[in-house]
């Protein structure tokens, strides 16, 4: 029996290990451990007030809680049938994009790309790639700079809450923030040219992507269905009461199957799912990759970030348009507690996330359920990871090493919400 | 200043959403800035150990391989034995260690886990899965010495860098022993105390700007309870605005509960 294990991972959200058990040359098993401790996130809503939701489930994760955040405020308004006006909603959309470009451009420029340059201190990555890495800053700091004028603060956001915002965003701030958009969508576009010149390994296997849909849009905010590929979707009540939430002893985390099949979400699923509706500068980014699609290579995912940062900054220039004649004082719709239960899906930065919320009619939690998109795609990673490592055989410890590591960090898994 | 000179720095989690160490790599220029002033032996997020790279079984992070550190940050809940192993293995190693957060400091969010019938709640979420460490949630001071605290949920970026300035310069870092009544009226917020919402600015200790009252969000006392607060008076008045049921839930988020001497439920 031989056994790879490389422990305490760097340059992952939270806490894994990497695992696999060889016998007689054979790979028994290869997996990504999670060594988080058990925090009980879904239990400890249970007795408590509704609005204590979003507060407390942002802190399921310190590099998207505005998901997390908007999620449960999404879930619970649908539990008491509440819509909220379009004032509420583009904020929210805003806020949700804002959310989706600082998580990518974080994950790429200090989680995975120095793998692809086989640096593995950061500090020298950001040395060496000095112009490249400002650029990309300048469109994460963009980014923040507009959470924290409409959330409050980034980590964890204060003024989203379930009916919609407790303090009015200061529209003067929204508008002079807005026009540093173009300057960022030029960085964002030199990103992604830096990305698309790495050589990424040749590695593929048959995946089911799984992404949100929203008719004739790049969805974000789904409306009913769930794409299992670009032509094929279903109800979300279909999906759930497919879906399976595997327990294994000593695991905190409880890997999903649809199916009992493994599946990959995030950016290279929506991308597959959704590349038709990718705005212009985004499109001709993909096109220009002259790639066959869909896209199988979970190396590609870093490509598929890259190209969404530039889809939503493109996006969020079509939301931010005339943000100055937003109605402030239609900020808060009137919230009218009542006995129920419901969910919401949204896109994190990672792929599908749900909440899920039973709420008594004093507005008190009786029940909940979080499935978070790494918990959603840790299963296909795993399979990913053991035919990966079938393929190393000529190759050095340290290049073995290095790629397994590489691939790990290339689908962005965000352990900590894998672990909640 | 030579390298040998530098100070010896780690910053680290243990089961934690890791929020604290993004609050302060959201402000990058200023954390580069430091990096260059100190020798950033550990920081996960940012570097692995590649030394071992040659190996079947190697450990990717620095602490094992560092001997010494001078000072250490950690933020997180100790609630995996190793969780506990490794903050124990710290003591030893480094010179000062500050807690960073409030799961380190006070218990943080999953505190909340502590209030209810543990594993209880384990069997709920986990029927079909056993062998998972479900402990009691502690502050870090429960297990070891702890040197100086950086609370907040998630911490001030702003608070951490001077934290840091000082302990560069050899000396201690103490958080000022004011509400945050202080910084909320400085800014000229709101008061939603006097609007009916229970706020716990006054009996909490200040030192983040008043960040929540700033979108209108009343304290939740994520910092604790400052020194010699006047916790009677304010208490009696939230219990008006809000009942029993609520004020006790609201003291229970960050556990200034348990400070304060409530019996729980």
């Amino acid at each position: 029996m031989k056994t790879i294990h490389i422990k305490h991972l760097g340059k992952t959200e939270g806490h894994g290990s990497f695992l696999a058990k060889l016998y007689e040359g054979q790979i028994k098993e290869a997996k990504l451990e999670t060594l988080e401790g058990v925090r009980l996130m879904e239990g400890i809503l249970q007795e408590r007030l509704y609005s204590d939701a979003p507060i407390i489930t942002s802190r399921i994760c310190g590099i998207c809680p505005v998901v997390h955040n908007l999620t449960a405020i999404s879930a619970i308004e649908n539990v008491f049938n509440l819509k909220v006006n379009q004032n509420i909603s583009r904020l929210r959309q805003i806020m949700l994009l804002c959310q989706i470009i600082h998580s990518h451009v974080m994950h790429l420029t200090f989680l995975s790309l120095p793998d692809f340059f086989d640096i593995s201190d950061d500090l020298v990555f950001i040395k060496k790639f000095s112009v490249e890495v400002n650029k990309a800053l300048t469109v994460r700091e963009w980014a923040l700079q507009g959470l924290d004028l409409i959330a409050g603060r980034v980590v964890h956001p204060i003024n989203s809450e379930v009916g919609g915002f407790r303090a009015a965003p200061s529209l003067k701030k929204l508008f002079l923030w807005a026009q540093n958009l173009d300057n960022c969508l030029q960085q964002s576009l030199s990103l992604f040219s830096f990305i698309a010149k790495i050589k990424f390994y040749p590695f593929s296997r048959p995946t089911l992507y799984l992404s949100l849909e929203e008719k004739n849009k790049y969805a974000f905010y789904g409306k009913n269905k769930i794409k299992l590929s670009a032509n094929k979707q279903i109800a979300y009540e279909k999906f759930l009461n497919n879906i399976c939430e595997l327990q294994e002893n000593g695991a905190v985390v409880k890997k999903v199957r649809f199916l009992d099949q493994p599946f990959m979400v995030g950016a290279l699923a929506r991308l597959n799912n959704n590349g038709l509706f990718l705005h212009p500068l985004a499109k001709k980014s993909l096109m220009s990759l002259k790639l066959k699609r869909p896209l199988t290579n979970p190396f590609y995912n870093l490509l598929a970030q890259a190209i969404e940062v530039i889809h939503c900054l493109e996006e969020l220039k079509i939301l931010l348009k005339d943000i100055e004649k937003i109605k402030v004082n239609q900020l808060h719709e009137k919230v009218v507690v009542g006995a129920g239960m419901g969910g919401a899906f949204l896109e994190a930065p990672r792929g599908i996330l749900y909440h899920f919320y039973e709420i008594d009619k004093n507005g008190f939690v009786r029940k909940a359920n979080i499935i978070t998109p790494t918990a959603a795609f840790l299963d296909n990673l795993d399979y990913d990871l053991k035919a990966l490592l079938a393929q190393t055989d000529g190759k050095t410890k340290s290049k073995r090493n290095l790629l397994i590591k590489s691939l790990i960090r290339a689908y962005d898994p965000c352990i900590s919400c894998a672990t909640h | 200043m030579s390298e040998k000179k530098k100070l010896f720095l780690g910053i680290m989690s243990l089961t934690s959403c890791e929020g604290c160490q993004f609050a302060i790599l959201d402000k990058f220029q200023e954390f580069l800035n430091v990096t260059r002033r100190v020798n950033l032996v550990e920081m996960r997020l940012l570097k692995e150990n590649n030394s071992n790279q040659n190996k079947d079984v190697f450990d990717a992070s620095n602490i094992s391989k560092t001997k010494k550190f001078d000072v250490v940050f950690i933020e997180g809940s100790p609630i995996t034995k190793e969780n506990i192993d490794d903050l124990k293995i710290l003591r030893r190693k480094a010179k000062k260690i500050v807690a960073l957060g409030a799961c380190a400091c006070l218990g943080g969010i999953y505190h909340l886990k502590n209030y209810y019938p543990r594993d209880y709640l384990l069997s709920q979420i986990y029927p079909l899965t056993s062998h998972i460490d479900n402990p009691l949630i502690l502050p870090l001071d429960k297990i070891i010495q702890i040197d100086a605290y950086l609370p907040g949920c998630p911490v001030n970026a702003a608070e951490f860098f001077l934290c840091l300035e000082q302990l560069i310069l050899g000396k201690d870092f103490v958080s000022k022993n004011i509400p945050v009544c202080d910084e909320c009226q400085k800014n000229g917020y709101e008061c939603v105390l006097q609007a009916g919402e229970p706020c716990l600015g006054p009996i909490t200790l200040g030192g983040c700007g008043a960040v929540c009252l700033k979108s209108k969000m009343f304290c939740m006392g994520c910092r604790g309870l400052r020194a010699n607060p006047e916790t009677a008076n304010l208490l009696k008045i939230l219990k008006k605005q809000v009942g029993a049921k609520r004020l006790e839930q609201i003291l229970e988020m960050f556990g200034l509960k348990d400070k304060i001497g409530i019996s729980p439920k």
